[in-house]
């Protein structure tokens, strides 16, 4: 018996020490055999998602939604999946619940059932009388080098309209209203403090916000929102800011974060190609990366997040 | 069920705690550690000590002295020195669970107000640990509670008979389950711990 456990104890001195002195080797190894024994849940995900509802007394169902359905279910509509990091924060943390912050935004509004968000027909952004997305100051999305001049400014929205658009917002989301809002959420809309343009020029084909999944009626909370493109459309930086992350994800595939100060981050998933190195500066409008469809989705697509302190922001409002 | 004294008097000193791993646990330590990218392992560590240690104070209370932490393949034993009777080997299978979810619900609450992932997944892993730990198979927390109240109740006999076909039922379901998994693309993880614990029923008594 002793003999086995040198043995064994040998056998974990050499995978650490391949882990620790030749940390690419090791990431290439596991790269061959993590995914032919695994599947494409992210447990860690799962495993916090676990930890934030034993913590709340909160949406449950979410969680159990999630575990019973999985992420993995094959869309028979064309609409790119929902991706797993959502599943880790729809989880609500404090009970603070949508019904009472619609009743406290719409105040005096007749409450009629919103239409269910159609992210194929692109219903979302249609509605909502936001600006063409060819009529905002955007970068152009083609195979054009990165500017090397800044593009027109895009000036904040004035209040006026961000409130319509919060608004707008609220009411559609009204029809959830049973469904607390997550605790790292925020559906307010700060002026943001720099000048900032979409990054790509395409249609949302699926909004921030919760949402019925169209094929199996479950309602998810999507922290992103979703731009219909190809793979190999440019992707533009939302702002001025500093690449913080260049990584792949499980769920989110090849990913680009950058910090664009004062606590407020955007991040952009399901890349086929990065084209910044962690830690470059990049100015509003560069091109940063190309479109795909990896990590776990079904269909090439841009995931945007907006990020200020933690919360994650509603993107739409500033398109 | 015999309602013995929960206290037995202390006339012993304190035998030498010894901790044992066996080459099975450490192989397997290793590959998980090897291939371990989400921190999973810093995180369970803390669930299970504290599960342990729950083991151990309730131990402790009725008099009994942890003599060995064995780390095998089947996971964590310990093994003491002192009389238990059935009421209090019940309780102290029961205190490592009960501490367990205790520590689970203050790590949630804490990774929560702080917004912490690590205290989260060491919320979530004691979680399912302590859960799993319940269920009432052999070499189990829930296994044992359930063998020493039908070894009080009816005959130690019959609670090995119970115990062992309560374990290749509890394994066969999660075989199952974990079939049903892998088939929808769920991962091997329940299917493995199904096949983990039909295995663990083949060994021998609890005690």
């Amino acid at each position: 018996m002793k003999i086995r456990t040198i043995i064994a104890a040998l056998i974990f001195l050499g995978l650490s020490a391949v882990k620790f002195m030749l940390p690419e080797k090791a990431a290439e190894m596991r790269g061959y055999i993590i995914p032919a024994i695994s599947r494409d849940i992210s447990i860690r995900d799962d495993i916090i998602a676990l930890g934030r509802a034993i913590s709340s007394g909160g949406n449950y169902i979410y969680v159990w939604e999630h575990w019973i359905k999985g992420e993995n279910e094959e869309s028979e509509h064309s609409e790119p999946e929902d991706i797993t990091e959502s599943s880790v924060k729809s989880v609500s943390c404090d009970g603070f619940m949508l019904s009472e912050m619609v009743k406290q935004n719409l105040g005096g509004f007749e409450f009629s059932p919103a239409p269910p968000a159609d992210e194929a027909a692109g219903e979302t952004a249609e509605n909502k009388n936001e600006t063409p997305l060819s009529e905002q100051t955007s970068p152009p999305a083609s195979s054009v080098p990165p500017s090397l001049e800044p593009s027109p400014p895009a000036t904040a929205a004035p209040a006026l309209n961000l409130s319509a658009k919060v608004d707008d917002f609220l009411h559609e989301q009204a029809a959830f209203a049973d469904y607390a809002v997550p605790a790292n959420v925020s559906y307010e809309a700060p002026v943001l403090p720099f000048e900032y343009a979409q990054p790509v020029i395409a249609s949302v084909t699926s909004g921030f916000g919760y949402r019925e999944h169209p094929i199996d009626g479950g309602v998810r909370f999507h922290y992103g929102t979703d731009f219909g493109v190809v793979d190999g459309d440019s992707i533009s930086a939302f702002a001025d800011g500093t690449a913080i992350t260049v990584q792949e994800f499980d769920g989110y595939g090849l990913t680009v974060i950058i910090d664009h100060g004062d606590g407020f981050s955007t991040l952009y998933a399901h890349c086929s190609q990065i084209l910044v190195n962690q830690g470059d500066k990049v100015k509003r409008g560069d091109k940063i990366a190309l479109s795909g469809h990896s990590g776990r989705v079904t269909g090439p697509h841009l995931h945007f997040e907006l990020m200020h302190s933690g919360k994650y922001l509603n993107p739409e409002f500033y398109f | 069920m015999n309602m013995g004294n929960l206290k037995q008097p202390d006339t012993r000193t304190a035998p030498q705690f010894r901790v044992n791993f066996s080459s099975g646990f450490i192989l397997l330590f290793a590959f998980i550690y090897f291939f371990d990218q989400s921190g999973f392992l810093s995180a369970l560590l803390p669930a299970v000590l504290v599960h342990e240690l729950g083991h151990v104070s309730a131990m402790r209370m009725f008099g009994a002295y942890p003599t060995k932490l064995n780390a095998t393949l089947s996971g964590f034993a310990l093994d003491y020195s002192g009389d238990l009777n059935e009421r209090q080997e019940i309780l102290t299978a029961i205190a490592g669970p009960a501490f367990g979810f205790v520590f689970s619900i203050l790590c949630a609450k804490t990774g929560t107000l702080r917004n912490n992932e690590y205290l989260l997944m060491c919320a979530g892993l004691g979680f399912i640990l302590n859960t799993f730990n319940l269920l009432p198979a052999k070499a189990l927390d829930g296994g044992r509670i359930l063998y020493f109240a039908l070894m009080s109740a009816i005959s130690a006999k019959f609670a090995q008979i119970a115990i062992h076909i309560s374990g290749l039922l509890i394994s066969g379901l999660l075989i199952a389950a974990g079939l049903y998994c892998i088939a929808k693309n769920y991962g091997f993880s329940l299917f493995l711990a199904g096949i983990w614990l039909f295995i663990l029923q083949q060994n021998k008594s609890c005690k």
